[in-house]
């Protein structure tokens, strides 16, 4: 029974604290890697923490009978045993259907986002390998439009695509620049890391709102490892210019614009240049972030442990 | 490469054809405006043009004993239905899109630029 109480407040403890402190600290925006590893290792172990807690659920209950069988006869005693047996039964069915159920609701979820994903990339890729030229030096596609616009689609088939508008505004470097960015994206396949993201946030999100938070956080570490990918290939100075001449360009279509406030940071990360964490304190990250991952399973596992070395002990 | 490459090159060949014809067009007069040397054969022109059409980028009539086909949509008409799709796009969309930067509305162009002091 301890266990359950503990995996669940594990569970909401993490989720109250940790989206809070990860979202206020510096080190995420240093090495933005890390950063991503940790908001994926909490997603995770937070929902591994409630499934688990659901399979301890299972198995607590099962404990009680083993007590009841003490008992001498009577009515009382009769009484405590099938009051027990039916906690035991409700606790299993409950334990069960936890377990089960976070598990197939992200399945469930994934599956159907996996498949939504694929054909809505599908008609566009159709409609774009007809509609834009392909750009020969480049490998990109150029689509014929008034206003800027720089995106790779990714998945089989990648493709990075450019306005005629973006084109004509920046000069072939800082062109370069946007390439590499996107390339970047290409290339880390960070498409799969959004995905588990949204897959989290579809199957949970009404449940645990942080979730957004976190897919939120995670887009925008991305976007900063292609900008130091893209850094790295062609110089920041480029990028950087870039970055300026897209943020001056409003466009005139009626989109929903996000705040403004993500490049503004960029380039200000861009310009001042700080520096990754060294290998010791993101060793130290790298490992609490791990240890955090794995709290739920060691707290499944420490009851066995001592199982396993009396077992061990009686052997020898 | 190979054959499945060059089949959505041409693809986008024989639209770009029908985007800048100014009446729709049979198989054969689209293979008169090819300058492909040596010529394709008329049956892998009629392979593709019918393709195009079960996807929905072609119409096509009855003229004699042949098909006459002109584009669904313009070319511009594409782009800006994609575009306008790509903008408007909600955090909820299926497709991943991982754009360079986030655009603004004039208006919020304006707040920006008072609060930097631009």
């Amino acid at each position: 029974m301890t266990e359950v109480l503990l995996l669940v407040s594990y569970a909401v403890t993490a989720s109250i604290l940790v989206p809070r402190i990860l979202s206020h600290s510096v080190w995420p925006g240093r090495t933005p890697r890390l950063g991503v590893l940790a908001w994926q290792c909490l997603s995770i172990s937070v929902m591994a923490a409630v499934s688990l807690a659901g399979l301890s659920f299972i198995r607590g209950p099962l404990h009680l009978g083993a007590h009841v069988a003490t008992l001498e006869g009577s009515w009382a005693s009769l009484l405590l045993h099938l009051s027990e047996r039916a906690t035991c039964v409700i606790a299993s069915i409950v334990g069960t259907f936890l377990f089960v159920a976070v598990l197939i609701r992200l399945l469930f979820c994934s599956a159907r986002l996996g498949l939504e994903r694929r054909a809505e990339r599908g008609r566009l890729v159709q409609i774009l390998d007809l509609v834009a030229c392909r750009d020969a030096a480049s490998g990109s596609l150029v689509l014929d439009h008034p206003a800027p616009f720089a995106f790779c689609l990714p998945g089989a088939g990648r493709r990075v695509v450019v306005t005629s508008a973006l084109v004509a505004e920046l000069r072939p470097e800082q062109l370069s620049a946007v390439f590499a960015h996107e390339g970047a994206h290409l290339r880390q396949h960070h498409h799969l890391v959004i995905f588990v993201t949204r897959a989290l946030c579809a199957a949970f999100g009404p449940l645990a709102p942080w979730l957004r938070a976190a897919e939120r956080e995670v887009a925008y570490l991305l976007e900063l490892m292609a900008d130091d990918a893209a850094a790295d290939a062609v110089g920041d100075v480029p990028l950087r210019e870039a970055l300026s001449v897209m943020r001056q360009m409003p466009i005139g279509a009626p989109a929903l614009a996000a705040s403004a406030t993500g490049v503004d940071e960029r380039l200000r990360r861009l310009q001042s240049r700080s520096t990754a964490l060294s290998t010791f304190p993101a060793t130290l990250v790298g490992a609490g972030i791990f240890a955090l991952a794995l709290f739920p399973l060691q707290l499944v596992l420490v009851p066995l442990w001592p199982a396993v070395w009396h077992d061990i002990c009686f052997l020898g | 490469m190979g054959p499945l490459r060059r089949l959505g090159d041409l693809e986008s060949v024989l639209m770009q054809i029908l985007w800048s014809a100014d009446a729709p067009a049979t198989v054969r007069e689209v293979l008169g405006r090819m300058d492909r040397i040596p010529p394709l054969a008329y049956t892998t022109v009629l392979t593709v043009m019918d393709n195009l059409h079960r996807k929905g980028f072609l119409q096509r009539s009855r003229v004699g004993r042949a098909f006459e086909y002109w584009p669904t949509k313009q070319r511009a008409e594409y782009t800006a239905e994609l575009m306008e799709e790509l903008l408007n796009e909600s955090g909820d969309r299926s497709a991943t899109l991982l754009r360079f930067a986030e655009h603004m509305t004039p208006a919020e162009l304006s707040r920006l630029k008072e609060t930097l002091g631009d």
